[in-house]
C-alpha cells in the first residue's frame, strides 16, 4: 500500500502517473524477469479484472437487449489473449460473450486460452459483418482487445484495419482493453475509435490522460517495489476489489 | 450466400461445442445411438454454394443432398420448435433455414435481404443464436441450483475434475492457482476484515505445504498483502518446480517474510491474528511426515482461529480443516472410532487395538529414545491404497459390528505415542501374528485418551469420542466442497475458485450456487 499507516495528517496525494509506451514495456519485462510472474498468470489476472470492470460499467440489469450479449474482438497478441480470458470470466458472470478472433496467436500459451473459451461454450465468429446495423442489433457492447500498447499504431495490418473501420461506425458502446486499438499509446487519437470505457491494465498509459469516458484501472497485483520504482502513485483500491474507477 | 440448411448426417463436419450441446438437448437419443463424439454435432451444415441465396428448399431437397440423411419428421418438428424458440430461424413451410451458425464456422453469414427483413422483425441477430442457447442453459442451471443442493465431492471425483480441467479444458496450473489463491484471500478478507483484527498489526501466518495446496497458500499470501494484511509464510518443504519457485520469488519480492521454522503454539497465538493452513490438499495420501506433524500439533494447540485445514490421515482420527482436503482413503481409529469417523465414507476403516505381545510374538524394534509407555504392537494399520487381504476384517462404516480377537493386554489410559515407531506392523486380526504390511509412519507426540476399555471390541458406539484434529474457523472450499466439509463446525464456509466451465459443472452435477455479481467467493450457509 502506498499509505503510511500511522500518520495522522493526510499526506498530499500525488497524482497517478501515466505511463509512456517504453515505461509500460519496461515494467512488464521486469515483472516477468525479476519478479518471476508467469505470462499466463498475468494474463489471467488482467482478464479477470477486465471482466469485473465490464460487469461494473455495464451491469447485467442495465443492458438493453434481451440477452446480455457481448462481442469480444481479439487481436493476435497479448491484448487478444487478455480479451479471451475476459470473455471466459464474463461467461462465468453470466454474460453471453461471443468472440471474434481472426488471427490466432502462434504462442502455445495463448492457444490454451482459446481452447478454454471454446470449452466454455463461447461461440467464435468466423466473420465480422461489415453491416454495422447487425452488430448494433445483436450485441449490447463490444470489447476491443485488438491491439495493445506495444503495437505500432501506424502500421495496422489487415484485417484489423477493416475491423477498426467497422468499429468506428457502430453505435453500441465500446470498451477497450489497456489502450484503444489504433491509438498511439502516448497520445490520444482524434480519428481512431472512440470507446466509452477504457480499462487500463496495471497502470494507465499516456493516451488516457484526458479520456472522456469511464476509465478503470484493473489488475491489483503490482508489488510495492515496482510501484515505488516507477512512482506510479496508484490510488488505494477499495476493500478486496481489484479495480478502481479513475 | 447466407442460406444454411440443416441436415442430419452421420459424418462429423463441424465441431462446435455449442451446436452439439444444443443437439444433445433436442435429440439426445439419436446423438448417443449414432455414437457421435462429444464435440461433434450431428448436423451437417451444407455449403451455401450448393444453394442459391434466397432459394427455398424443400426438406426433401435438403435431405437428399449428398451427404445428408433423411431427417425424420419428429426431428424436424423438434428442430423447428427449438429453433423458433431460439428466435432466429426463418421457417418456411417445409423448409428449415437456419442462419448464422455456419457463419460461426467458416463461411460468413451475410444475410439475404429476405433474411434481414425477418431478422429486423424479430429483433435478433443470427449470431445471437448461440447466446440464446446459452441463455436457456443458464436459466436451467439457475433453476436447477435452486432446487438441488450443492454437491459434496469425494476425493476421486475432485481429482478427476482437476484432471479434466488441466487436460481437456487446457487450464494451466498457474492460472487456476492464481484464481484459487485470490478466492482464498478474498474469503479471508471477508470473514476477518482488517479492522476487526485485535492485534496491533494485521498479521497472518500462512503455512504452506509441499504440494499445490502450498502454492495456493503462496498466492493467497501475496493477495493478502495487497489487501493490507501482513502475512508471514512458513514454507518448509519447497518442491523443485519452477512454478513454486516463481511463486516464492513473487512473495519474497513483495516483502513477505518467510519464517525459517514453524513457531511454537504460544508464539503463534501471540504474534498472529490468523493462521491460514495451506498444508495439504485433497490428493494427500499416506503418512504425515515431519515437519508437518509437529506443525499440525502446534496448530492444534494454538487457539488462534484456524482456516483451511483438511482431514489428514491421522492415526487418531481425521483432522478437519482445509477445504480441498477430503476423505482420506483410510482411517485408522485407534481403539475406538471417534465421532469424526462418522463421516468417513472411505474405503478402509480399520480399528486398531494396542495390546501386549503374545508369547513368542515378534516385537518390532523400538527406537531407544522412547518415552515411557506400555505400548506394544499395534495392529491392523495400513496406509496403502491397495485393498487389504481378505484375511483382514474390515470395518466399513461406523456402527458395523465386527469381531476382533480378544486382546490380551490393556493399554494405558494415558497413552503417549511419541515418535515411537518408524514402522507399524500389521498383524492379522485372527492372531496369526504374521506381519502383513510394513510402512513408515511418523506420528507426532500427543497424548491420547482411550475411550474404551480395550478388553474386547465387539461393538462400539461411534458417537463416542470427539475429533481431536484441527478445528478451523473458516473453511474455503475450492471449486466445490468436499465431503469432509459436512462436519465443518467453524463459523464461515466459503466456496471459492470461480472458474468451473459450465460443461464440467453439468457433467459432475455440481449444482454450484450462483455467485453474487462478480465476486469470486460465495458464502455457504
Amino acid at each position: 500500500m502506498n499509505h503510511s499507516s500511522t500518520e495522522p495528517e493526510p499526506e498530499p496525494v500525488e497524482p497517478i502517473r501515466y505511463l509512456s509506451k517504453a515505461d509500460a514495456a519496461a515494467i512488464e519485462t521486469e515483472l516477468l524477469k525479476d519478479y518471476r510472474f508467469g505470462q499466463q498468470q498475468l494474463i489471467e489476472i488482467w482478464g479477470h479484472a477486465c471482466a469485473i470492470a465490464i460487469a461494473k460499467a455495464f451491469p447485467l440489469s442495465s443492458l438493453s437487449k434481451k440477452q446480455p450479449t457481448v462481442l469480444v474482438v481479439c487481436g493476435p497478441d497479448q491484448n487478444g489473449s487478455v480479451g479471451l480470458v475476459c470473455a471466459r470470466h464474463l461467461r462465468i458472470f453470466e454474460y453471453e460473450p461471443t468472440i471474434f478472433y481472426p488471427k490466432r496467436s502462434p504462442h502455445s500459451l495463448h492457444q490454451d486460452f482459446t481452447v478454454q473459451c471454446e470449452k466454455m461454450d463461447i461461440p467464435f465468429l468466423s466473420y465480422l459483418p461489415t453491416e454495422v446495423q447487425l452488430i448494433n442489433d445483436a450485441y449490447n457492447l463490444v470489447i476491443d482487445a485488438i491491439l495493445g500498447p506495444e503495437t505500432d499504431h501506424t502500421d495496422v495490418r489487415e484485417p484489423y484495419a477493416g475491423i477498426l473501420v467497422t468499429l468506428k461506425q457502430i453505435k453500441i458502446p465500446i470498451a477497450s482493453v489497456d489502450v484503444p486499438s489504433g491509438w498511439d499509446a502516448d497520445e490520444a487519437s482524434t480519428d481512431g475509435i472512440s470507446p466509452e470505457v477504457l480499462i487500463s491494465l496495471t497502470a494507465p498509459k499516456k493516451c488516457a490522460t484526458s479520456f472522456p469516458g469511464k476509465h478503470f484501472l484493473a489488475g491489483r497485483f503490482l508489488p510495492y517495489d515496482i510501484q515505488k520504482k516507477y512512482e506510479l502513485n496508484l490510488p488505494e483500491y477499495p476493500g478486496t476489489d481489484c479495480l478502481i474507477e479513475l | 450466400m447466407g442460406v444454411i440448411v440443416l441436415g442430419h448426417c452421420k459424418s462429423v463436419t463441424v465441431p462446435h461445442p455449442l451446436l452439439h450441446a444444443w443437439l444433445r438437448d433436442i435429440h439426445p437419443v439419436t446423438a448417443q445411438r449414432k455414437g457421435y463424439s462429444p464435440i461433434a454435432p450431428s448436423f451437417l451444415l451444407l455449403s451455401p454454394r450448393t444453394f442459391v441465396p434466397g432459394q427455398q428448399l424443400t426438406t426433401r431437397a435438403a435431405t437428399c443432398s449428398p451427404g445428408v440423411e433423411r431427417v425424420s419428421g419428429r426431428t424436424r418438428r423438434q428442430l423447428r420448435s427449438r429453433l423458433s424458440a431460439v428466435g432466429h430461424v426463418l421457417l418456411h413451410e417445409h423448409n428449415l433455414w437456419m442462419l448464422g451458425v455456419r457463419a460461426l464456422l467458416g463461411i460468413g453469414f451475410l444475410v439475404t435481404s429476405r433474411g434481414s427483413r425477418v431478422l429486423a422483425h424479430r429483433g435478433t441477430c443470427p449470431l445471437v443464436s448461440g447466446s440464446n442457447l446459452l441463455n436457456k442453459d443458464c436459466h436451467r442451471r439457475q433453476s436447477s441450483t435452486m432446487a438441488q443442493p450443492i454437491k459434496y465431492l469425494g476425493q476421486e471425483e475432485a481429482q478427476r475434475i482437476d484432471e479434466e480441467l488441466f487436460t481437456e479444458y487446457r487450464f494451466s496450473v498457474d492460472q487456476l492457482m492464481e484464481l484459487a489463491g485470490l478466492s482464498c484471500a478474498t474469503a479471508v478478507a471477508k470473514a476477518y476484515p482488517r479492522d476487526s483484527l485485535v492485534k496491533a498489526t494485521p498479521s497472518v501466518l500462512v503455512v504452506c505445504g509441499p504440494g499445490n495446496n502450498g502454492g495456493d497458500g503462496l498466492v493467497c499470501a501475496r493477495h493478502l498483502k495487497l489487501f493490507g494484511y501482513e502475512p508471514s509464510i512458513v514454507y518448509p518443504k519447497r518442491p523443485n518446480k519452477p512454478l513454486f519457485q516463481n511463486l516464492t520469488a513473487q512473495c519474497e519480492k513483495m516483502d513477505i517474510p518467510f519464517l525459517p521454522e514453524m513457531p511454537e503454539a504460544k508464539v503463534v497465538d501471540e504474534a498472529f491474528n490468523l493462521v491460514v493452513d495451506a498444508i495439504f490438499g485433497f490428493s494427500f495420501q499416506g503418512a504425515v511426515r515431519e515437519p508437518f506433524c509437529t506443525i499440525l500439533a502446534s496448530l492444534k494447540e494454538a487457539t488462534v482461529h484456524r482456516q483451511r485445514g483438511h482431514p489428514l490421515r491421522w492415526a487418531r482420527g481425521p483432522v478437519l480443516g482445509r477445504s480441498d482436503g477430503i476423505q482420506p482413503d483410510l482411517l485408522i481409529s485407534l481403539t475406538a472410532p471417534k465421532k469424526s469417523a462418522v463421516h468417513f465414507r472411505d474405503r478402509y476403516h480399520y480399528l486398531g487395538a494396542l495390546r501386549a505381545p503374545r508369547p513368542g510374538e515378534e516385537v518390532p524394534a523400538q527406537p531407544a529414545s522412547v518415552p515411557r509407555h506400555r505400548l506394544c504392537v499395534p495392529a491392523a494399520l495400513s496406509l496403502s491404497r491397495a485393498p487389504p487381504p481378505s484375511s483382514h476384517r474390515l470395518l466399513r462404516t461406523a456402527g458395523e459390528a465386527f469381531d476382533w480377537p480378544p486382546v490380551i493386554g490393556l493399554m494405558n489410559q494415558d497413552l503417549v505415542l511419541g515418535r515411537l515407531y518408524d514402522r507399524i506392523t500389521v498383524f492379522c486380526p485372527n492372531g496369526s501374528g504374521q506381519p502383513a504390511f510394513l510402512f513408515p509412519v511418523y506420528q507426532p507426540e500427543y497424548t491420547g485418551l482411550l475411550r474404551d476399555d480395550t478388553g474386547h471390541q465387539t461393538r462400539w458406539d461411534v458417537e463416542k469420542g470427539s475429533s481431536d484434529g484441527i478445528q478451523p474457523d473458516l473453511l474455503i472450499s475450492l471449486t466445490a466442497p468436499k465431503k469432509s466439509a459436512v462436519h465443518f463446525r467453524g463459523r464461515y464456509h466459503y466456496l471459492g475458485a470461480r472458474f468451473v466451465p459450465p460443461a464440467l459443472e453439468r457433467k459432475y452435477q455440481l449444482n454450484l450456487p450462483p455467485y453474487p455479481g462478480t465476486d469470486c467467493v460465495y458464502q455457504l450457509p
